[in-house]
């Protein structure tokens, strides 16, 4: 039944998010009792030729997932999952990014008014968005207008369809080597950060002076850090204690927020001091040592919301919750009432 | 082309007696795979990309009541006309019950214009 798993999987990809389970619960069903009705008739299982002949005859997942979209008069129910998971693509995961950590930077950089070159880059990304939006859409309407003649919609294999990952845990037990080596790092970590933080250093008759506000941060930045210990110690000691591992884990990552939230309002963190060098290529340094500070904390920022996302899911999450196919029973057994 | 046209003109009107004849075979309680079985045992074959799409939206509109439950060891959504549905289902009864007989009144008239 592996290929039946296979099927719903990719089906399920295409629906609507809210009512994805929903659906699959009961395509899931459907297909099993006419898999059982044809078994009985036969008095065998069936072969994979008569069950490919079963799934063939449902239909393309795409198209099966299509029918339970709304219908949208430019773009119609056979290629609009495929549309708003391209518009989706594009806009949020390459348009965003590339605003936000290339095109805003180098404007801001460049301009001698954050505020203005930021409204720019606004507008840059929102014209953008829409000509990307305009594109896509007109290239769908186009398609959809041919895809009815598609051979790819009718003359599919579901002996290709894409395995089934295995189900992303939120609650897995985290692995001891994971635990130990956590708590190892945080140590590691730390001892160098107390041994080797200093507010300024020279580097080949280079001075950096670090902005006074790191000083000021010292602790509750080694509190952080030392954080790692505690969260490796809970995973040691009781690995299914998953909720109180995300809570200290969720704590020193929304400290980490604050700290970097700090850090980034105070808007320049580095000086350079270089009386061999002519001034203004000193500035110059300057200014693109302190862009690679505010990017690194952007990146970090990122980061750690990201994680701190995954673990208010862990903590708000039921215990037991997957996602995905995989289960106990292949996968065949929903129960949309849980 | 007249086969596409064909095609588009047989969907449209089976359509809409789909819906009445899922409402009116929901009389009874059924599940999907039950249904769809009852239904082509009875002459009218749906299948199951069109039927389940169909249930959903006839469910969101507050013609049909569902519910999931355990038989033979598997989940299973059982559907049902509920009390809206039954006076809806009553009123397109009527409605198809005049459309049929203009019809034949039409086509009769038609047959015998040419006989």
């Amino acid at each position: 039944m592996e290929m039946l798993d296979r099927y719903l999987h990719s089906v399920e990809f295409w629906l609507p998010k809210a009512q994805r389970k929903d659906i699959i619960a009961e395509l899931s069903e459907d297909l099993r009792s006419e898999i059982d009705e044809n078994e009985a008739k036969l008095g065998r299982k069936l072969n994979e030729d008569e069950l490919v002949a079963i799934l063939r005859k449902r239909g393309n997942p795409v198209l099966v997932a299509s029918r339970y979209s709304p219908s949208r008069p430019l773009i119609g129910p056979a290629l609009a999952p495929l549309y708003w998971f391209v518009m989706k693509l594009v806009l949020l995961w390459v348009l965003v990014p590339t605003y936000v950590l290339v095109v805003a930077p180098i404007l801001v950089l460049k301009s001698s008014h954050p505020v203005i070159a930021l409204i720019d880059a606004l507008w840059t990304f929102l014209t953008s968005a829409a000509i990307s939006a305009g594109i896509i859409t007109l290239v769908f309407a186009v398609l959809d207008r041919r895809s009815v003649q598609d051979p790819r919609f009718t003359q599919w294999d579901p002996r290709r369809l894409p395995r089934v990952r295995a189900a992303k845990r939120y609650d897995q037990p985290t692995p001891r080597y994971v635990a130990i080596s956590e708590m190892v790092m945080a140590l590691i970590v730390s001892l160098l950060f107390v041994m080797l933080f200093q507010t300024s250093f020279e580097l080949n008759g280079v001075r950096f002076s670090l902005a006074p506000i790191f000083r000021m941060l010292y602790w509750p930045t080694l509190l952080v850090m030392i954080s790692g210990i505690p969260v490796g110690a809970v995973s040691l000691l009781r690995p299914s204690a998953v909720r109180l591992r995300s809570a200290i884990r969720l704590a020193a990552n929304l400290t980490t927020l604050a700290l970097v939230g700090i850090l980034l309002s105070w808007g320049s963190w580095v000086e350079i001091a270089a009386p061999m060098f002519r001034a203004a290529d000193v500035a110059e340094a300057e200014k693109w040592t302190n862009f690679g500070v505010w990017l690194t904390l952007l990146v970090i920022a990122i980061v750690v919301t990201c994680e701190s996302i995954a673990d208010i899911r862990r903590l708000i999450g039921p215990v037991g919750q997957s996602s995905g196919l995989s289960g106990p029973a292949g996968g065949l057994s929903y129960d949309p009432r849980k | 082309m007249n086969e596409d046209l064909f095609e588009n003109l047989r969907l449209e009107l089976r359509r809409g007696c789909l819906t009445v004849a899922v409402l009116g075979q929901l009389r009874e309680e059924h599940y999907g795979y039950t249904l769809r079985k009852a239904m082509s045992d009875r002459g009218l074959s749906i299948d199951e990309g069109t039927l389940y799409p169909l249930l959903r939206r006839l469910e969101s509109q507050g013609l049909l009541v569902s519910e999931w439950r355990e038989e033979d060891k598997r989940n299973k959504r059982f559907y049902r006309l509920s009390t809206y549905g039954a006076e809806i289902l009553q009123r397109l009864i009527q409605e198809w019950q005049g459309l049929n007989l203009s019809l034949d009144r039409i086509l009769q008239a038609q047959l015998a214009e040419r006989g």
